[in-house]
């Protein structure tokens, strides 16, 4: 890593502590500061710009965490070691639950008759609002209690001594993960494939909904689950991205294409007939993402083996004046 | 009894409590006349005020979020751009009722010290 890749890797991570809203501008002011203290003890000692050079000026700045903990404010339910976190999770509740509520309209509407939205009490306009406050505040409470527990582990006076420069992932490294995002990937691997297993059982809650047709490929749909899973358990336990692991994710994600195909060729997959031409119109564009994403990913997997470089998709911010 | 390190460290936050609310004051002070960061945190220093970058350059930010400080991107000494800060109208009006505080304030812990 060089001077100006350590400089980049600092303020990548401070920014991935942040809030979108400033975090571009913030970037771009750590980064003028830090080349301002840079250059002039370099020019004061008559030294080149070096990484040890650097590595001193970002011990004094902080870590990326006491950093960001000071560009947020100190005053937080949730602070920045746990935000991204948090976001990520509640978005992902937000999607999960509009898509089952959206299917459970689907359901009682074709299937069972039309329901009243607006009834109190019992529309399921007012289930996916209750449902939706319920887990926002529970997440809420989760975080803020990890937050209140485990925050202060970041805490400034605590984090100075512990962290080091060289802990810096480069900005730009292909093989860079942020680990968080793939534990939480398992952790929803596990639920779903956790809820599929209860729900869709032949005894099951919504066992009903499936067909006999589908039910056969069920074992292997949860097995395209678990083998997503088990590739991003992989990386997250080896803490970046190796080659074998990016061709075992490549493996995996046409095994899943093949799975969503095989399904897709089901002519009834589900015993709602209305709903099962939803659902093929939706497999059909699954189907097209995950294909145009394989490529990419086998694109991408291509080019740094040919190039021995990543891809040139920097999500740098553009420290041009504004 | 409280062990050393904790006595450490309760020192460290209560100075660090005390110096919070004098930083503001000392930035507003400084930044009647225009600056950026790094000019700024130099200034502060030959002055004897040391300030950590990690504590300097938020707070700024924080004061501008307030209305205290007015900034903007520019070259200067055709460098790459920096931002440059200065009081704003009502941080120079804050900053006279605090300078009054702060006189106040010391004749007081004069007489009690």
């Amino acid at each position: 890593m060089n001077p100006e890749e350590m400089i980049d890797g600092y303020i990548v991570e401070v920014g991935s502590l942040l809030p979108k809203k400033g975090r571009e501008d913030i970037q771009r002011e750590l980064r003028s500061l830090i080349q301002d203290e840079v250059e002039t003890r370099a020019e004061a000692s008559d030294r080149d710009v070096s990484v040890s050079l650097v590595s001193d000026v970002l011990i004094e700045f902080g870590s990326p965490e006491e950093m960001a903990v000071q560009y947020r404010g100190e005053k937080y339910l949730i602070g920045p070691r746990w935000f991204p976190l948090f976001q990520m999770v509640a978005t992902i509740v937000f999607f999960v639950l509009t898509a089952v509520h959206l299917v459970a309209f689907a359901v009682s509407y074709w299937g069972i008759g039309a329901v009243n939205l607006f009834s109190p009490g019992r529309g399921l306009v007012e289930a996916y609002l209750q449902a939706i406050g319920i887990s926002f505040a529970i997440i809420t409470l989760i975080f803020g209690l990890l937050e209140r527990y485990y925050g202060s582990d970041f805490a400034p006076e605590i984090e100075t001594e512990a962290w080091k420069p060289t802990m810096i992932q480069p900005a730009d490294d292909p093989d860079r993960i942020n680990r968080w995002e793939v534990i939480t990937g398992v952790v929803f691997s596990i639920l779903f494939v956790g809820a599929a297993l209860i729900f869709l059982a032949p005894k099951g809650i919504l066992g009903w909904v499936i067909t006999d047709a589908f039910r056969p490929l069920l074992p292997l749909f949860v097995a395209s689950v678990i083998a997503d899973g088990v590739v991003s358990g992989l990386v997250a336990w080896r803490g970046r991205w190796t080659t074998l692991l990016r061709w075992l994710d490549i493996g995996q994600s046409a095994f899943g294409i093949f799975v969503i195909y095989r399904i897709n060729a089901v002519p009834q997959i589900v015993t709602v007939t209305l709903f099962n031409q939803v659902l093929h119109l939706a497999l059909t564009i699954v189907l097209i993402v995950m294909t145009v994403l394989l490529v990419i990913k086998i694109g991408k997997q291509l080019w740094l083996w040919y190039f021995g470089k990543s891809w040139p998709s920097k999500s740098l911010p553009n420290f041009k004046m504004s | 009894m409280a062990k050393k390190s904790d006595s450490k460290s309760l020192y460290e936050n209560l100075s660090g409590e005390l110096r919070r609310g004098a930083l503001v004051l000392a930035v507003l002070a400084q930044l009647k006349t225009e600056q950026y960061g790094y000019s700024l945190k130099q200034a502060l220093a030959e002055k004897g005020l040391e300030i950590n970058e990690g504590t300097l350059y938020p707070l700024l930010r924080r004061l501008e979020k307030q209305g205290l400080l007015k900034s903007d991107w520019r070259v200067v000494d055709a460098k790459r751009p920096r931002r440059y800060y200065i009081i704003s109208d009502a941080g120079a009006e804050i900053l006279e009722h605090l300078k009054q505080d702060w006189q106040f304030l010391i004749g007081t812990m004069d007489k009690l010290l």
